[in-house]
């Protein structure tokens, strides 16, 4: 089974966040123990999803990054701020949103060993059966560096071309790292275009297959924007969608 | 010189003072000197003959060498006849030497006299044979040179002084004089007042004016009545002046005065000239010493300890100790820079400060894109890129900045995390360190990688051991192996394995027996390469 | 070279002229010399050692010998020794109980 899965897309706006969130509420529902680690450094946002505050970090990935706890004393349990019942748990280690803080990370950097050895320590501290990284778009540091150690990446893309092309460097550099499993995500794909003959289209460019296809709709966009869709619309086709994802990232 | 070989019998006697003279002309010996040595020589052997072997009954061959070096020769005699030790023969007594002929013992007297005419007399037993060594220095005899107008100077003053055993040259002119000044060393130079106003500056502003010909004495050759020109001379930078016509006693004190003034000038400048070599070997170590650590980590459930024993020479061995930035990974490297002197020591500093600041960069992903699958794992461990590319990038420095200078370092660079006891090192042409529990060896890190500073753009992959609790890593330098005993023997490293057989209850104990352990080995030896050791010690879980 | 004595006998004095190296391969043939001036009792033995190249101690006891042999109060006379062999005498103090002179009359 995958343990570490790391979610990325070339641009931003490609609701990665969103679609981290999702994959990983679903598979705490199922009963698995879940970590969900922020390393969008620069643009941190997955704590929203989740409900939580400034005032609630009181470590974040940072002060790992900084020598000054280790990893698990930053990881929140999310689980409870779920309006679900669910089985399994949800730990999650957000980055710092103080200005001050992005900018010294950035400004200094950070040992990309030492990020790895934090997923490696998570996994064991809190026993976790998957690990999620959320990444941040493009492809900098920590995201090769989640890319090199993970089991299982799945690249979001929308269908456009600006997408199409970064995702193509993405996919190239995954294969050069060797990961296991490699899967596309499609999102905002506008109903029109038909979402199976975009589907087949990108496998066929990409030579990758595609986990699954997300619409984009006026009213997916409202509903989406107040929490987690697949813990308000379980039954939602969308959060069925989402489940076929998170099944074929662990398979 | 070759060895003579002749049968132990009074016959062959005559023969064993030919070769002592043969040797002693040719190591320059003065002709009195010659004949003591051979005196002594002929005692000895005397007493080989008549006593270890004809009373004996026993036949034998006397072996006979001289050997020549810069400042002695040495005469050896060896023979196969029982054990006999001149120099426990009682010396006579001072009433013995009062005492009229008639009343004395008929004999007696040669082992004495062998004894007292030789500079120094040495008695070995080797092999079962007798070893009678017969040392006489070589007495410094001066070179000098006579540069005089007349043939009647050049002539009773050159006899003069090879009377005493000097060797003289005599020309006529400045001219010839420099040429001669120039083709070889003298230590004299006995000058004619009469040169000295002739046309162009004289000889002895020639010879002030070069730096190589600055110190050696000049005597002034002179008469009455121009010892006014004697005493100008002298101003001029001339030593002394010797009066004609020329008295043997003045002319051996003058010239012996001066030539041992001469001595002493030389020997002060070699005595500034050691003074000078000690503080540098001081300047050697202060540097050596100020890049060491003061502290060495402690992590808990660790012990680290190190031990460094400088040579007498400035040797370049180095270890270091610290945290990873922002880890609690602890980095251990230890170095031996393959040269000695201050230049070991100095290279010493620049390594192992590149190594450290090397070490707590952070390094880019692109590091480890070209890499195998199987490398990338290893080297996305934290610390671990760090590791690999402070090695590197030391080795690239120190290849192309200081590539000329034939500098490098064998060493040993390990991370261990503390809390797996999980071990990554490059291991760069060491000594293989030893993990061990107890009395066993569990397994040797060998070489991973060249020397460092050797070859440039070489690959150093990092490599993985681990730790147990109860197990200690012992990393040194091979200055503990090849540590040598007096008779030239190294401590070896089974005798290394043998000591770290003894359990040990802490890292600083281990070394402290290790050390001991070498100290009994070199003994009064002197220590030529730094001995230097780091152990980290894992505790026992509980 | 090799060892020579001589002995000349007048008037009770002894004289044997050396010449060469006494070694202990010729101290023999200077004690049968010295022997053979005894059998004619001088009163004195005067050696004439100016063409004594080398003497080691085995000489020396040649010297002991004669002195013991024609007794206490027949002096001896070493004439003109070598600055080597006159070092010999006196190391070993043999020129404490003879007589070394640079020549001799008579």
């Amino acid at each position: 089974m995958s343990k570490i899965i790391s979610i990325h897309s070339f641009r931003g706006g490609t609701g990665k966040s969103n679609t981290t969130a999702n994959l990983t509420t679903i598979y705490a529902m199922q009963g698995y123990r879940v970590g969900v680690v922020d390393t969008d450094i620069q643009s941190p946002g997955i704590h929203v999803l989740f409900g939580i505050e400034e005032e609630d970090m009181v470590r974040s990935l940072n002060d790992f990054l900084w020598g000054q706890c280790e990893i698990e004393e930053a990881a929140l349990d999310v689980t409870e701020r779920l309006a679900t019942p669910i089985s399994g748990k949800i730990f999650l280690i957000p980055s710092s949103i103080k200005a001050g803080e992005i900018a010294r990370v950035l400004r200094e950097g950070y040992d990309v060993g030492l990020l790895n050895d934090g997923f490696n320590r998570l996994l064991d501290a809190l026993e976790l059966d998957i690990l999620l990284i959320d990444t941040h778009p493009g492809l900098n540091e920590q995201t090769l560096l989640s890319i090199a150690v993970s089991d299982a990446l799945a690249i979001i893309l929308r269908p456009d071309q600006q997408d199409y092309q970064g995702t193509a460097v993405t996919v190239e550099v995954a294969r050069k790292l060797e990961v296991p499993k490699l899967v596309l995500i499609l999102n905002k794909v506008p109903m029109s275009l038909g979402l199976d003959t975009v589907k087949k289209r990108v496998e066929a460019s990409y030579n990758c297959p595609v986990a699954g296809v997300l619409p984009h709709s006026d009213e997916l966009m409202l509903l989406a924007s107040s929490g987690i869709f697949s813990v308000q619309y379980p039954t939602h086709p969308v959060t069925t969608t989402y489940k076929q994802i998170a099944a074929m990232l662990i398979s | 010189m070759e060895p003579l070989i002749v049968d132990g019998k009074l016959e062959t006697l005559g023969a064993i003072r030919q070769y002592v003279m043969a040797a002693a002309a040719q190591a320059g010996l003065s002709k009195r000197r010659s004949y003591d040595l051979a005196l002594a020589v002929d005692e000895v052997a005397t007493n080989i003959v008549t006593h270890g072997y004809n009373e004996s009954g026993l036949a034998g061959k006397i072996t006979i060498r001289g050997d020549i070096d810069e400042h002695a020769l040495m005469v050896t005699l060896e023979d196969s006849a029982v054990a006999y030790d001149p120099t426990k023969r009682p010396p006579p007594q001072e009433e013995d030497f009062d005492r009229p002929l008639e009343e004395r013992d008929i004999g007696g007297w040669g082992v004495y006299l062998a004894i007292q005419s030789v500079d120094n007399f040495i008695y070995r037993r080797v092999d079962g044979l007798n070893r009678n060594i017969f040392v006489m220095n070589r007495e410094p005899h001066g070179d000098l040179l006579i540069v005089a107008t007349t043939h009647e100077t050049r002539d009773s003053l050159s006899r003069l002084l090879r009377a005493e055993g000097y060797e003289v040259e005599a020309v006529e002119t400045t001219a010839e004089a420099l040429d001669k000044l120039a083709s070889r060393p003298f230590d004299l130079v006995c000058l004619d007042v009469n040169l000295l106003d002739g046309a162009g500056p004289s000889l002895i502003e020639t010879m002030k004016a070069d730096n190589a010909l600055r110190g050696i004495p000049i005597l002034v050759l002179t008469n009455l009545d121009s010892i006014q020109a004697a005493e100008q001379s002298i101003h001029a930078g001339a030593d002394d002046y010797l009066r004609h016509p020329f008295s043997p006693v003045v002319v051996r004190a003058r010239v012996g005065a001066n030539l041992e003034k001469q001595r002493v000038r030389i020997a002060e400048a070699a005595l500034k000239e050691s003074e000078k070599y000690e503080r540098d070997v001081q300047i050697g170590h202060q540097i050596q010493l100020s890049f060491l650590p003061e502290t060495l980590p402690q992590p808990r459930g660790y012990e680290i300890a190190a031990r460094f024993a400088p040579a007498r020479q400035v040797a370049g061995d180095f270890y270091d100790s610290f945290l990873l930035p922002n880890q609690s990974k602890v980095a251990l490297v230890l170095g031996d820079v393959c040269d000695k002197g201050v230049g070991a020591a100095l290279f010493m500093a620049l390594f192992r400060s590149m190594l450290r600041a090397f070490s707590q960069q952070n390094y880019p992903m692109s590091m480890v894109m070209d890499v195998s699958a199987e490398e990338r794992r290893m080297l996305l461990k934290g610390g671990n890129i760090a590791l690999k590319m402070a090695v590197e990038l030391t080795n690239n420095y120190i290849v192309t900045n200081h590539g000329a200078t034939n500098m490098f370092a064998t060493l040993f660079f390990g991370i261990v995390d503390p809390a797996t006891g999980d071990l990554y090192y490059v291991n760069a042409g060491h000594e293989a360190p030893i993990i061990f529990n107890g009395s066993d060896v569990k397994s040797r890190l060998g070489v991973t990688g060249p020397a460092v500073g050797i070859l440039p753009q070489m690959s150093y992959p990092v490599h993985y051991a681990h730790l147990e609790p109860g197990e200690t890593l012992l990393i040194f330098t091979d200055g503990v192996t090849e540590a040598k005993d007096p008779g030239g023997h190294l401590f070896g490293e089974p005798r290394l394995l043998k000591l770290i057989e003894q359990p040990a209850t802490s890292a600083a104990v281990l070394l402290e027996d290790i050390e001991e352990g070498l100290r009994e080995h070199i003994a009064t030896a002197a220590q030529f390469d730094d001995i230097t050791m780091l152990a980290v010690r894992r505790e026992p879980s509980v | 070279m090799a060892f020579n004595s001589s002995l000349d006998m007048s008037d009770g004095v002894a004289k044997i002229t050396l010449d060469g190296e006494l070694d202990a391969t010729a101290a023999p043939a200077f004690r049968d010399t010295i022997e053979q001036a005894a059998t004619g009792h001088p009163q004195r033995l005067v050696l004439l050692m100016q063409g004594l190249e080398y003497m080691a101690s085995a000489g020396v006891r040649v010297l002991i010998f004669a002195k013991q042999k024609m007794g206490a109060n027949v002096d001896i006379y070493a004439i003109a020794p070598t600055e080597q062999v006159l070092s010999t005498l006196q190391k070993t103090g043999v020129d404490r109980s003879i007589i070394v002179q640079d020549s001799y009359q008579g």
